[in-house]
């Protein structure tokens, strides 16, 4: 009897701590980050800044390969600046995400969000609403205010089309990723202005961890580093799924100059501007 | 991008300390795991 009842309380006391950490999850990992400030940044006004801003967009960012639809997603040519739909579609482990639509609609992009809004998830993956999206947080780099300036402009001039993409769906898992490893972008410095375009050191370096956001895919990322690339900067990257074949995984290399692991230490200057000039290598693979 | 912001990249990776990390094939079978650096 008294072995049943001690059975009995262990029992209970399991279940209570199972339903404590749950009830953990559920709300911290719908936590809202509404209360992070709004860059004090407007849309450029320019014909020259928007310019910039459709390059960053298309050519250097490459928005187009997450906020189109597949297959258009892996074929976009980045001349043709299309319209940012969204609608992708991931089914991962933790959930179902679809990237949003980013036209200038009203009612279903983002033609209802001030500059403000929009420099915010750039610079810090925090929504309008508040909620965090891991993908901005891992996929977009430390931009400039006048970059970020360029994008919104650049943005704001796409005709809006008003196709609403579904919502994301977290699961369980996804929520216990949100409450406990998810966070918003807080502790870039600022950086008022961009290098000046030039084939310097200085500007590539900016371009590999800003709009380029080299650093996001060749570099060791994961839980604990909340997504963000994490040393060694560069060496190369984690696994992650060939959106055309799902037995099949694809890993950024190093970029480092390490003359034996480093993919491009024997490349001259030539060969690598040529390399982006091929087109994609692998079809299901994130890098243009 | 441009051939003169592709240059600026090339010349900054040239900059950036040798990493020695084999990652393997870069496209590849699920699950082949190669590389010197677990995810963080």
């Amino acid at each position: 009897m008294r072995v049943l009842r001690g059975i009995a309380i262990g029992a209970g006391a399991a279940l209570a701590a199972v339903a404590v950490v749950v009830a953990m999850v559920e709300v911290a990992g719908r936590s809202s980050y509404a209360d992070v400030a709004l860059p004090d940044i407007a849309a450029a006004t320019t014909p020259a800044a928007v310019e910039r801003g459709a390059y960053l967009v298309n050519a250097v960012a490459h928005c187009p390969a997450r906020h189109l639809p597949q297959p258009g997603a892996t074929q976009f040519d980045p001349q043709r600046r299309p319209n940012l739909v969204g609608g992708h579609r991931w089914e991962l482990a933790f959930g179902t995400v679809y990237s949003p639509n980013i036209t200038s609609s009203v009612t279903a992009g983002i033609g209802a969000w001030s500059d403000g809004e929009i420099a915010r998830v750039l610079r810090t993956g925090v929504r309008r609403d508040g909620s965090l999206s891991a993908f901005m947080v891992a996929g977009v780099g430390h931009l400039a205010d006048n970059d970020i300036a360029a994008i919104i402009a650049y943005l704001r001039s796409q005709p809006a089309v008003n196709v609403a993409v579904p919502a994301s769906r977290s699961n369980f898992l996804g929520r216990v990723v949100a409450a406990f490893f998810a966070r918003p972008r807080l502790d870039e410095s600022e950086l008022a202005t961009a290098p000046p375009t030039a084939a310097t050191p200085e500007r590539g370096g900016y371009l590999a961890h800003g709009p380029a956001n080299c650093v996001g895919c060749h570099s060791p990322s994961g839980l604990r580093s909340a997504f963000r690339p994490a040393a060694p900067e560069l060496a190369g990257g984690v696994p992650v799924p060939d959106v055309t074949d799902p037995a099949m995984e694809i890993v950024a290399p190093n970029l480092t100059p390490d003359p034996t692991t480093g993919v491009i230490y024997s490349w001259p200057e030539d060969v690598f501007v040529q390399r982006f000039r091929g087109g994609r290598v692998v079809a299901g693979s994130p890098m243009p | 991008m441009s051939d003169t912001d592709l240059a600026a990249i090339w010349r900054y990776l040239r900059t950036i300390d040798p990493i020695r990390n084999e990652v393997g094939p870069t496209h590849r079978p699920v699950g082949r795991t190669v590389g010197s650096f677990p995810a963080p």
